[in-house]
């Protein structure tokens, strides 16, 4: 059987968001620019930032994606969030350790509805510049964020995948893992040389992420819809023992 | 229609000397046996680092031991990884010339470029370059066989003159087939003469119309090597028993937990994004599927599990969408106990093989 996460699994904690109300329809955003750095992380030690009920993939990888909204129900929002990729079951799925958003009531909106682990930062950009596109988070006069996609060259967006979300959040008093799914029509799409002048893997709930190997950064243009949640996962037992459907 | 063995030799957790050491013995007897029994193919995967999913990091050793111990099965190195950080293109001629004559002449040489990030990733080989890489290393291969002395100068090697030894033992060389795994590979089997050997599972009518754009390529294709090697296999799960039910319940559960470990395993499109592994469709577009964790994956179509009478049934519908043999991967996780793999075996050469006409011969080198 393939390895499970390790992370402590305490049903009184009462540290994860909260939700208020899953989210029970579809909300579709017109126009979604997304830059996504991928990197190896050291796989012993990122186990224990995925609870039980997933397998960590192997080679262990973080996603840090960050999405800016052009527009959404609650405003336009820039979204900064790192994920611990895994399996739930036999599904592609990224853990998300921590996210920062520059829009308050979008942090409400997805700790609400997806309990997602969102706090707001001073600043959270996704900016396209001549020679790349960048990325940058700001809390508290420290940098926490600062990446660069150099070098861009066009693919096809078809070469690009987006994996859901699993968040760590405490639904009708019981921790659970709630999926944020994602459709997507791609328009545009590069590939690029990834750097850092600041990364704080701490500050996203990582601290026990270590890269090792960065892997190209994407950037694509597209369409998103957040999807409405179907089911949630008991965090403490393998995910095809644990999903309870949501009506 | 001929009928082979295909080894992933999947070794479950946890891990020891003696388990991995069972399971290649276990492997090994399955071969040593299909061989008596008139099985025409022993494949072995080529991978590297899938923890669980497959330990066959090395399988011209297994296969030269199963050539050792056998008499007139064919073995197939079902592939070499044609990615120079990989397999050195010299060593791939090599080897499979030393496996042709310790195996007197029984070698299918097959080849491919892997699809995983583990593996491409692990050697630092770069994704976009593979389909490159084996297309000039296929047509490099042959030469090094059949010339007597050989040198290139392209774009992932190059070498000066050097005689590659020892020649293999079949006349002109092996047989080349190529993995087919994404939509359109079967195109480049049939370009480069090459045999398609099926990796995936299709249902009848997209492997017939897979089947049928090979056989309309390879008329005017243009050989890698020194013949056309005009075949097509696919790939399949095998388990047979007197009782219906139970060979369903037992091939489901072996179906089930190959898919299990294969779900697992992160793909060079998962991390990676490249034209060279946009295996998903044409479209920049993704639907949420409808699986939510818990849910029995469907059976992929076509599965040879359940009693002899439905598994002639199956095989003669796969049969008849033009394919020349089909591989049965027969375990994964030793989910089934060996003994119930033997006799699966057993019955299926007893009750299913009379079925359908084989010919062990059909497949050497080129005649």
């Amino acid at each position: 059987m393939p390895i499970f996460g390790s992370l402590t699994v305490d049903p009184k904690s009462h540290k994860q968001p909260r939700v208020k109300a899953l989210a029970k329809e579809a909300v579709a955003i017109e126009k979604v620019e997304t830059l996504t750095f991928t990197f190896e992380v050291k796989a012993q030690p990122s186990f224990a930032l995925v609870p039980p009920a997933l397998h960590p993939s192997l080679p262990s990888y973080c996603s840090l994606k960050v999405r800016k909204h052009y527009d959404s129900p609650v405003g336009a929002f820039t979204i900064a969030e790192l994920c611990m990729n895994a399996r739930a079951s036999s599904i592609y799925t990224g853990f998300c350790l921590g996210a920062f958003t520059d829009n308050a009531k979008a942090a409400e909106w997805l700790r609400d509805a997806y309990g997602a682990p969102v706090e707001t930062a001073d600043k959270v950009t996704l900016v396209k510049r001549h020679y790349g596109i960048e990325a940058r988070v700001e809390k508290g006069g420290e940098i926490i964020l600062d990446g660069l996609l150099s070098m861009p060259g066009f693919i096809s967006g078809s070469d690009v995948l987006y994996t859901p979300n699993l968040n760590y959040a405490e639904v009708d008093g019981a921790l659970k893992l709630v999926p944020e799914e994602f459709e997507y029509a791609i328009k545009d799409a590069k590939r690029g040389v990834a750097t850092f002048r600041a990364l704080n893997l701490a500050a996203f709930g990582g601290a026990a992420a270590f890269p090792t190997n960065h892997l190209p950064a994407t950037f694509t243009a597209s369409s998103l819809s957040y999807m409405e949640v179907r089911y949630v996962l008991d965090p403490g037992v393998p995910a095809f023992m644990g999903a309870t459907k949501v009506a | 229609m001929r009928f082979g063995v295909f080894f992933e030799i999947s070794i479950p957790r946890p891990w020891s000397p003696e388990v991995e050491s069972k399971v290649y013995d276990n492997c090994i007897e399955q071969a040593v046996l299909a061989d008596e029994l008139g099985f025409n193919h022993v494949w072995a995967v080529e991978h590297h680092f899938l923890e669980e999913y497959s330990h066959c990091s090395a399988p011209e050793i297994f296969l030269a031991t199963v050539a050792a111990k056998t008499k007139n099965i064919r073995v197939g190195h079902g592939i070499n990884v044609c990615v120079p950080e990989i397999n050195h293109p010299i060593r791939i001629a090599e080897r499979s010339a030393v496996l042709d004559l310790v195996s007197h002449g029984r070698l299918d040489v097959g080849t491919g470029r892997s699809a995983t990030w583990t593996e491409l990733g692990g050697f630092r080989a770069n994704p976009d370059t593979t389909k490159a890489t084996w297309a000039e290393i296929v047509r490099a291969i042959p030469k090094m066989w059949t010339q007597e002395r050989y040198s290139h100068d392209g774009v992932c090697f190059s070498m000066p003159e050097r005689a590659v030894l020892p020649k293999p033992y079949q006349t002109p060389h092996p047989p080349l087939w190529v993995a087919v795994t994404s939509p359109g590979t079967e195109i480049d089997a049939a370009e480069h003469g090459m045999g398609a050997l099926g990796l995936t599972f299709n249902d009848y009518a997209e492997q017939e119309r897979r089947v049928n754009a090979y056989r309309k390529i390879i008329k005017t294709c243009e050989p890698a090597g020194s013949f056309v090697n005009d075949q097509v296999a696919s790939v399949n799960f095998l388990y047979c028993h007197e009782d219906a039910a139970t060979g369903a319940a037992t091939g489901q559960r072996l179906i089930g937990t190959f898919g299990y470990l294969a779900s697992q395993l992160v793909s060079a499109r998962e991390v990676y994004a490249s034209p060279s592994y946009a295996s998903f469709g044409l479209l920049p577009q993704v639907r949420r599927g409808s699986n939510v964790p818990g849910d029995a994956p469907p059976l992929p179509p076509g599965m040879a599990i359940g009693d002899p009478k439905q598994i002639i049934a199956t095989l003669k519908a796969w049969e008849s969408t033009g394919v020349d043999c089909v591989n049965f991967l027969l375990n994964a996780m030793e989910t089934v106990p060996q003994a119930e793999v033997l006799a699966s075996l057993r019955l299926f050469a007893k009750e299913v093989m009379p079925a359908f006409k084989t010919d062990r011969k059909h497949s050497s080198a080129a005649e």
